[in-house]
């Protein structure tokens, strides 16, 4: 008789159930399996109605974003042996409106990120003809980090903010602005600052540093978020001591 | 191959037979797996025909009966249609070459 853990999982049908229930469910507690891959076990073998969102099992697509025993985390990158002798809950990542089972509506985030204009932003675009926009390795370290995001919004779920206040831009969104700010062949700055600078952007953060611990690709929100600050801070006492002709 | 074409044929006739379980409108992701379970059982078809008359290597398209490439014959696209009786009919449709001639891909030599 081999070893078994009870996966304690959240069901929600939105046209069949009233609200959220747990159902429990014990599969292998194998040494190699992720809570994805037991999660699939379950589909494959138990019960093929519960619906999660995965793609590639090895932590670079973002999709399995998952709330387990409370804590944001890839399930590709989560093993279940960590959890023994269990029962491991399984949820839905929080602070999103929930579509299904684990299956969480992120459109709040798509809505938010092109306002942080994430592509390289030029005054004046060079043609075809003239050639790339060459970097050195020096330039691409200073922003190498904040360009691993996934987009798997375990930060979002992590932080208390996002959480009281869904208007705040949130962590991924600012790390992501960052990214952009720090890459040499990049101008944008200024139109990123105007919407960070307003009071749901940067200043909605009380720098509780959930975000930072959650990602799993080591990005560093809250560092991003802190460095915008600064950012936001100089641009305002700027506006006060300077004639707007020679800002920025 | 002719194997293969054999447990297509037979994965083909249990395909009918599929139940679903989930009966949510929402977020059915069995009811997707066996609608793509028919898709690709039709594409896995239409590899094997356009496989078979293709009697050469070719890109990821590796046959130890017949090793070498053959633009003389084979320098074609394969179009797949599905005839009245459900066999696969296989046409050819001429490469437009443009800005880069087709040669013999060669790794480490």
């Amino acid at each position: 008789m081999s070893e078994s853990i009870t996966l304690r999982v959240t069901r929600y049908r939105p046209d069949k159930d009233r609200e959220p229930a747990y159902q429990d469910y014990d599969v292998p507690l194998r040494e190699e399996w992720t809570v994805l891959d037991a999660l699939n076990y379950l589909k494959n073998e138990i019960d093929t109605t519960l619906t999660f969102r995965w793609s590639c099992r090895m932590g670079i697509c973002g999709s399995c974003g998952m709330n387990v025993n409370g804590d944001p985390c890839l399930s590709c990158a989560t093993f279940l042996t960590d959890f023994a002798p269990g029962p491991v809950r399984v949820e839905p990542l929080a602070n999103f409106p929930v579509m299904r089972d684990l299956v969480v509506d992120i459109s709040d985030f798509m809505a938010k990120l092109p306002r942080m204009k994430p592509w390289i932003v030029r005054d004046e675009e060079l043609s075809v003809d003239e050639g790339e926009y060459l970097q050195t390795p020096e330039e691409l370290e200073a922003y190498r980090q904040f360009s691993m995001c996934i987009n798997c919004m375990l930060c979002y779920a992590a932080c208390p903010v996002y959480g009281l206040d869904p208007q705040f831009v949130g962590p991924a969104a600012i790390a992501l602005a960052e990214r952009y700010d720090l890459d040499s062949r990049d101008q944008g700055e200024p139109q990123r600052l105007d919407v960070l600078i307003e009071h749901e952007g940067v200043w909605g953060c009380t720098f509780v540093g959930e975000c930072t611990r959650a990602c799993p690709k080591d990005v560093d929100p809250a560092g991003a978020i802190q460095r915008y600050k600064l950012k936001a801070a100089q641009e305002t006492a700027k506006a006060f001591l300077l004639p707007r002709g020679i800002r920025r | 191959m002719t194997k293969g074409a054999e447990t297509l044929q037979g994965l083909q006739e249990r395909l009918p037979k599929v139940g679903i379980r989930d009966t949510s409108r929402a977020w059915n992701t069995e009811l997707v797996t066996a609608l793509e379970a028919a898709n690709l059982l039709d594409i896995a078809e239409c590899m094997l025909a356009s496989g078979v008359r293709r009697e050469e290597s070719r890109g990821a398209h590796q046959r130890i009966d017949f090793p070498e490439r053959d633009d003389d014959r084979f320098l074609a696209h394969h179009l797949v249609h599905r005839d009245a009786d459900g066999a696969p009919r296989v046409e050819r449709l001429p490469v437009t070459i443009t800005r880069w001639p087709p040669g013999e891909r060669v790794y480490g030599r």
